[in-house]
């Protein structure tokens, strides 16, 4: 059963997930090309200067990306099975109801997992390149937040579909894009070392609240 | 389950929204206080002060002395001649002596001192990877190294160019330190990390048992000298600064919000005399001129400034205060309409964490009228109140916030 249901999630997402990793690819393949320029024109102690002291992010590019590429999976797996209500199909299915949606979302976590730790190795092996250690853990600590909201926002954006009322989306809306919008709050290097484990749980209020507008959908509340 | 997932979703709405509606709230109703520029005068040995005032939202600056009299600019700048000695100095202004003392222009610059220290700057990220300057190459700029050395079980010096340690630098430096008695690794490394100054004093380093010591390299050699200074200081900070007067190397904050100079007097601690200083709320300006030393705290109600002579005795004192935030009426509503506050980032830090700030006892009454909007919200949809005194609960304790939450996410009833 759970194969079958890989199976499914993967045709639906599949486009979208190669397009992500050619993505992530094309965006490391440019910071490493810029590198490796910015590297031959200035020299390479005032680069380190302006990224120790100044905190020259030159990675920057990198911002947006898992945001993205959690937004777009989270369209791609679930505005199908809204699509003529086929998710009541699937929640007919003689599995317990809850327990498929979450494998579903449970499914497309991991699978965003491994973009994100393919991404963060290959920033990291490019990086290595140039930079000792030090500069490598303010990469860890820097992006952390922006993984953790790429995240956020699929659990949150899978709740939004889910839910069957218009009025209600917008006002999930608004609350999880205030949620994702914390984890922008950087403007230096390794601003959020000190309360990761706090965010880390922060993104776990809209994974467990899924249930919620599951069992909403599932009723078929259209309220207001 | 459901009950948990709601809560959770709950939980996540009530976190949002004490973030960001008292954040637009004092987007929209937050005023800036108007604080003097504090000034003291050399000549008449008394405070000055610049106050900006608002005719038509216009901002107009006032020139006044502690009496309230008023000067226009040129009357004001030529009673503060060691502040404006450059404006003098072009106008031809410039007194020839001052308390009997004869002025030379360039003692007057070599003698201006300034240095900041911000509350979030004792608290702030570091990538621990720091240039060594050649603290004598006989050349007049200070030129950047290719290596940046860390100091962990180790002193390494790693090559910005090839990113590869360089043994020999490395094993030297160690062994130096060694030497001098440090116990590695570093927990602390402060220097001034600029090649813009006069010259260089390299790093002060605090070492794993707290001993401080001063590393420079001297003609490509190392130099490592445990300073002495008492090991249970705790020192929280310290701010370094090359001053052409080599009168002390850099302010050092401690845990228990004490300010000292590190003097070149064989690393002699000088305490400045700053009973009030908080070093997490309190921005610390230390100007000093040929005479005088202007210690100013700038506190978020209030400012003091202290004057002292060059002995860092007191000679005098001024104090100002304006209403808190929350004693404004924005801030007295404010208190009302939201029970507690969360901030993402603080004064006191560079780190971003959930700053907690709960309001006054007021924010009861509006709980209060929340939660006779709720009963009477779930009475027209004739769901049984006892069944959610949940709901009721967090209406009471987080107000508006627990009521946008139960708004939005809606009980649904099995």
């Amino acid at each position: 059963m759970l194969g079958s249901l890989c199976f499914k999630e993967w045709l639906k997402i599949r486009w979208t997930y190669i397009s992500m990793m050619v993505l992530s690819l094309l965006i490391l393949g440019y910071i490493f090309l810029t590198l490796a320029h910015d590297l031959r024109f200035v020299n390479a102690p005032s680069f380190w200067t302006q990224v120790i002291f100044m905190g020259y992010n030159f990675y920057s590019i990198f911002t947006y990306f898992p945001l993205v590429a959690g937004v777009a999976l989270a369209v791609a797996q679930f505005v199908p099975e809204i699509h003529s209500n086929r998710l009541k199909l699937t929640l007919h299915l003689p599995v317990k109801e809850n327990t498929l949606l979450f494998q579903m979302i449970t499914l497309g976590l991991f699978s965003l997992l491994l973009l994100y730790v393919v991404s963060l190795f290959l920033l990291l092996i490019v990086s290595s390149f140039f930079f000792p250690w030090q500069i490598l853990s303010s990469i860890i600590f820097t992006t952390a937040p922006w993984y953790l909201s790429g995240i956020a926002a699929y659990f949150g954006l899978a709740m939004i579909i889910i839910e069957p009322s218009w009025i209600k989306r917008i006002l999930y809306a608004a609350i999880i894009y205030g949620l994702v919008h914390c984890f922008y709050a950087a403007r230096f290097y390794n601003q959020y070392q000190q309360s990761l484990p706090y965010f880390l749980l922060l993104i776990f209020l809209p994974y467990i609240g899924l249930f919620y507008t599951g069992i909403r959908f599932r009723k078929g509340v259209r309220s207001q | 389950m459901i009950k948990l997932s709601r809560f959770l979703l709950l939980i996540a709405t009530i976190m949002v929204s004490a973030i960001y509606l008292p954040k637009f709230y004092w987007m929209a109703f937050d005023v800036s206080p108007r604080v003097p520029r504090v000034m003291y005068s050399s000549l008449t040995r008394e405070f000055m002060f610049i106050k900006t005032e608002f005719t038509n939202r216009i901002p107009q600056m006032k020139f006044l002395d502690s009496h309230g009299n008023s000067y226009t600019r040129d009357e004001f700048e030529k009673k503060l001649p060691l502040n404006y000695y450059r404006q003098l100095a072009a106008t031809d202004q410039m007194p020839d002596s001052i308390g009997g003392v004869k002025i030379d222009l360039k003692e007057v610059r070599r003698n201006q001192v300034f240095i900041r220290i911000k509350p979030y700057g004792l608290n702030s990220p570091q990538i621990e990877l720091f240039p060594l300057f050649e603290s004598a190459s006989g050349r007049v700029r200070i030129v950047l190294p290719e290596d940046y050395f860390r100091i962990q079980d180790r002193m390494e010096f790693i090559n910005a160019y090839t990113n590869k340690i360089d043994r020999e630098k490395s094993k030297l430096f160690t062994d130096s330190l060694r030497a001098a008695g440090f116990q590695f690794p570093a927990l602390s490394i402060a220097g001034n990390p600029t090649t813009r100054k006069p010259f260089d004093e390299g790093y002060f380093v605090e070492d794993a048992q707290h001993q401080l010591f001063h590393i420079k390299m001297v003609k490509g050699k190392p130099f490592c000298r445990n300073t002495h200074v008492p090991t249970d200081l705790q020192i929280q900070g310290i701010k370094v600064l090359e001053h052409p007067l080599r009168e002390f190397y850099g302010l050092i904050v401690t845990e228990k919000n004490k300010v000292f100079l590190l003097s070149y007097d064989n690393y002699k601690l000088i305490e400045l005399p700053l009973p009030e200083y908080n070093r997490k709320n309190t921005i610390l300006y230390f100007r000093g001129n040929l005479f005088y030393r202007v210690l100013i705290l700038r506190k978020p109600n209030s400012l003091q400034a202290i004057v002292t002579d060059r002995q860092y005795r007191v000679m005098d004192r001024y104090r100002t205060s304006w209403k808190k935030r929350d004693e404004r009426l924005a801030g007295v509503a404010a208190n009302y309409i939201f029970p507690f506050t969360i901030k993402l980032s603080d004064i006191s830090s560079n780190f971003i964490n959930f700053y907690f700030h709960l309001s006054k006892a007021t924010f009861i009454v509006c709980s209060i009228f929340f939660l006779l909007l709720t009963v009477v919200m779930y009475r027209v949809k004739k769901t049984g109140i006892t069944r959610h005194w949940l709901d009721l609960l967090l209406v009471l304790v987080t107000g508006l916030y627990g009521f946008i939450a139960i708004f939005i996410f809606s009980r649904i009833d099995s």
